[in-house]
């Protein structure tokens, strides 16, 4: 992986510009513009189809190596207020989740180069600590010699008196019986302290070190935003005086920063509205200098507060108790590289997937992926692919070998890639929304600005036997193509920034292998689509599920938060809305919109290890669906091949489910048996967690096919597998999955009329 | 885990390993992971994998497949337990196949755990 990279946005109309970002070890490499149709390398399908297209990009470049650095922190325009600096008092209240890792900077101005400034630390040894550094390079440091205990609040504070030259630091344990790891102050004498000195040095802040909060810059890389020192926890109502205030002074200042002496008192919590933070970004200072400032990476926001008291969960009602930012020193939302080249794509070019394939000697290559959509308002096929890309962020360079249970959950060992083993080496390549930060806290932020490793053609995922999300819905593509269908393809960013309006245009609208990770404005698109007729087929399973949303100023950054449901980490007490929109995260189940009202099925089980196959219900045999399984024998066993795990039922598991809102005319076409016990129900479908709920025993670890008409014409085809689409290819296409499938679309294109369902039918014999 | 808790879930785990799963460890049982290294396995199976798989919880030395060429060749392979290091890969350990390097990640575990009945 010598060479990498990335695009300025996901999704890109004909006649707009895209921008590629590249990182090459290689002096020289070259680009040519690909097509992607199948990106399965398994021998036993019909292999790679990576088709050139001819680009005026199509040349050798200048290759160069690019940087990415981690870590969040809030950075200022203005940094005069903070360079004149003679005395100072600088407080905060701060929940430290990682002291033990050493110097962390909270709130620095300070110059590794000269050793010049001042700031307040996590020293080496973990306690708190004040550091000024003059002129010379001459450094005066007093730390409390206390280590802070992480996941506890502290008050914490710093004072330095040029006049007497008495430097002060102390910190303050701040413990309710709601904010923090623990409720009672244990050993609490132990953990406040206070330590000052009289010294001659005197703080020299007119340096090039900027004033950062929770971290600072490094200048001896020359890098423009690395940073070092980064700071692990929480940051809560930082204030900055020009004079050194007393303890009491500085006690009042929490909730009232007043008086002539204040340089800056930052409330975090301003810029927050009933809908969430109006810029996720901007800091406010409420001092009448107005040093705002502005985030970088993407910390935490919408966080609870040192003050929360566990009666509001959400922050928009209490905004006074969720004045905190979270930060991690391997958040990373933007990886910032130069441009290398700009893409006008053409006018003419078809919709669908496609890459910058770059490549240098000795085989190093990445595909740089983006999607094709069609114009606005110019559909240039009756069907619509619409591609999750909101789940491709949500797993992107993902590290499943790296969590303990996995194995279990895979049924076998995790099969590292190349790819892999580069994400391993590189953790500045950011995390996905399934992996925890170093201090133990999930991601609730991914982004597209960064090389996606695993959003590639040719990647095997190990969640899967073999393919996951995107290369694994290219089967899906390559199913379309070679059959001769029209369609164009759309992300989820296309579908939540536009709603129905966009899927109106079609007649059929088709998703993914695995729609997992879906936002309100989506979720309103397809119903909305849905019930103006408009027919869904829905191509995999465990969809519709983890609430999310897009940056509304940023389509490549999206959030979410987890807990109640089938998951890589759980939210903090008090921390499941999203920052972004202010709403209820967790899973749509839980605001009552489960997955069975969209598709007519609903996560049910998961395992990893092999696919199994459907069998036809005696429902299924009713004359009226008989177009379904046109050119299938009725004794078939439907699926017992294919490329994902070598079945079409497998990974995830949907199942119909009436109660939550499965329409009850729906029928179940099929449905899958013969699963293993490494096939456990889902943790949200479960009140105890009993013996014998694996597949080998329960019936309810099944993929239920399902086929129902909507109003206005509309109809329903769920195949709730993940695996589904690894079968289309098998026998050159000729099989009973293509077929079903190919029976169903066809249909679903068509302006027949559809049948009705099992039970409309019933009522109609009556009415009539 | 801290380590007042890690000693009480290893001890535990310990037992685990002594009572029910050392027991069900016979040529057979090696034999039927032979021939069907991932799949549907014998309760028997089932169980002796699934402690080996949860590898105490921990993260550091956990067992890895590692495709070094893809469809060609997979080495066993050693997490670090830690993140910005490169995972490792035991070079004198590889295989052409998935299957056979399933089994021979097995046969590993089984001596590791000091149970490989030959």
């Amino acid at each position: 992986m010598a060479i990498t990279g990335y695009t300025n946005q996901m999704s890109v109309q004909p006649g707009e510009r895209i921008k590629f970002m590249v990182s090459s070890d290689h002096k020289k490499y070259r680009t040519d513009m690909v097509h992607l149709i199948h990106g399965d390398s398994d021998p036993k399908g019909p292999g790679l189809k990576i088709n050139k297209i001819n680009a005026d990009v199509d040349k050798e470049y200048e290759g160069r190596k690019q940087d990415i650095y981690m870590g969040s922190y809030v950075k200022f325009d203005d940094q005069s207020p903070f360079e004149n600096i003679r005395s100072f008092s600088l407080q905060a209240m701060i929940f430290p989740t990682t002291p033990e890792l050493g110097v962390q900077g909270i709130l620095t101005k300070w110059s590794p180069n000269q050793n010049s400034g001042y700031g307040l630390f996590i020293d080496e040894k973990g306690c708190l600590a004040v550091w000024i550094g003059d002129k010379e390079g001459k450094v005066e440091k007093v730390s409390t010699n206390q280590p802070l205990v992480s996941q506890t609040w502290y008050f914490v504070g710093a004072s330095f008196d040029a006049e007497s030259g008495k430097l002060t630091v102390f910190q303050e344990a701040n413990i309710s019986k709601t904010n923090g790891r623990f409720s009672l102050p244990y050993g609490i004498d132990h953990m406040n302290a206070r330590n000052e000195k009289v010294t001659t040095v005197q703080a020299y802040a007119s340096t090039e070190a900027p004033f950062l909060i929770a971290s600072l810059f490094d200048q001896k890389t020359n890098g423009k935003h690395k940073v070092i020192w980064r700071y692990n926890g929480k940051i809560d109502r930082p204030r900055m005086a020009n004079m050194s205030l007393s303890k009491e002074e500085m006690v009042s200042w929490i909730d009232n920063p007043t008086g002539d002496g204040v340089v800056a008192a930052w409330d975090f919590a301003q810029g927050m509205t009933g809908k969430g933070f109006k810029k996720l970004e901007k800091v406010y200072d409420a001092s009448p200098n107005q040093l705002h400032g502005e985030t970088v990476n993407h910390p935490t926001r919408a966080v609870t507060g040192y003050n929360w008291t566990s009666e509001e969960q959400n922050f928009t009602h209490a905004p006074e108790q969720y004045a905190a930012i979270h930060f991690h020193d391997d958040d990373m939302t933007d990886a910032k590289w130069e441009v290398d080249f700009e893409w006008k794509v053409p006018d003419d070019l078809k919709s669908g997937v496609y890459a910058a394939h770059v490549y240098a000697e000795d085989d190093n290559e990445d595909y740089i992926t983006f999607f094709v959509r069609p114009k606005k308002g110019q559909p240039t096929a009756k069907a619509v692919l619409i591609l999750p890309t909101a789940s491709y962020l949500a797993y992107a360079n993902n590290r499943f070998q790296d969590i303990p249970l996995a194995q279990l959950m895979f049924g076998r060992a995790p099969v590292v890639q190349q790819e892999d083993m580069y994400l391993g080496e590189h953790a500045e390549y950011g995390l996905s929304t399934y992996d925890h930060h170093n201090d133990g806290t999930g991601v609730c932020f991914s982004s597209s600005l960064r090389p996606i490793l695993n959003m590639r053609p040719k990647y095997r995922h190990n969640l899967s036997p073999s393919l996951w999300q995107f290369n694994a819905d290219l089967h899906l593509i390559d199913w379309l193509t070679e059959k001769g269908f029209d369609f164009d393809v759309i992300t989820d960013q296309d579908l939540h920034f536009e709603g129905a309006e966009l899927l109106n245009h079609y007649t059929v609208a088709i998703t993914g292998s695995h729609p997992e990770y879906f936002s309100g404005p989506m979720l309103d698109a397809v119903e909305d689509f849905q019930s103006n007729g408009g027919r869904f087929m829905y191509m995999g399973s465990n969809g519709f599920y983890w609430v999310v949303t897009f940056d509304p100023e940023n389509p490549s950054l999206m959030e979410v938060r987890k807990n109640y449901g089938n998951q890589g980490w759980k939210s903090k007490p008090g921390e499941i809305h999203l920052s972004i929109t202010g709403e209820q995260g967790s899973i749509w189940k839980h605001r009552g919109r489960a997955p069975q009202k969209i598709c007519g099925v609903g996560y049910m089980a998961e395992g990893f290890e092999v696919s199994s196959y459907y069998r036809r219900s005696e429902d299924s045999f009713n004359s009226n669906l008989d177009w379904v399984f046109e050119g299938i024998e009725m004794d078939e066993i439907l699926g017992d091949f294919g490329l994902v795990g070598g079945g079409a039922a497998g990974l995830e598991l949907d199942i119909f489910d009436e109660e939550l809102g499965t329409p009850s005319h729906a029928v179940i076409l099929a449905s899958s048996e013969g699963h293993t016990n490494v096939y456990v129900p889902v943790a949200e479908e479960l009140y105890f967690n009993i013996t014998g709920l694996g597949g080998e025993e329960n019936p309810k670890v099944r993929a239920d096919m399902v086929y129902y008409p909507t109003p206005n014409g509309g109809a329903v085809f769920s195949t709730g597998s993940i695996a589904y689409c690894g079968s289309l290819s098998h026998n050159n296409y000729d099989n009973n999955i293509s077929r079903l499938t190919e029976n169903v679309l066809k249909r679903f294109l068509s302006e027949e009329p559809l049948p009705l369902g099992l039970a409309e039918q019933t009522l109609d014999k009556v009415n009539n | 885990m801290n380590e007042q808790a890690k000693k009480a879930y290893l001890e535990t785990d310990k037992r685990i390993l002594e009572r029910n799963i050392k027991p069900l460890i016979t040529k057979e049982l090696i034999e039927e992971h032979r021939k069907n290294p991932v799949g549907r396995h014998s309760h028997a199976l089932s169980q002796v994998m699934n402690y080996f798989r949860r590898n105490h919880e921990e993260i550091e030395g956990k067992d890895l497949i590692v495709c070094t060429e893809p469809h060609k060749t997979w080495c066993l392979g050693a997490h670090p337990g830690k993140r910005g290091v490169p995972y490792i890969v035991f070079s004198d350990e590889c295989y052409d196949t998935r299957e056979k390097a399933e089994h021979a990640l097995f046969l590993k575990r089984l001596e590791k755990h000091g149970v490989l009945i030959k």
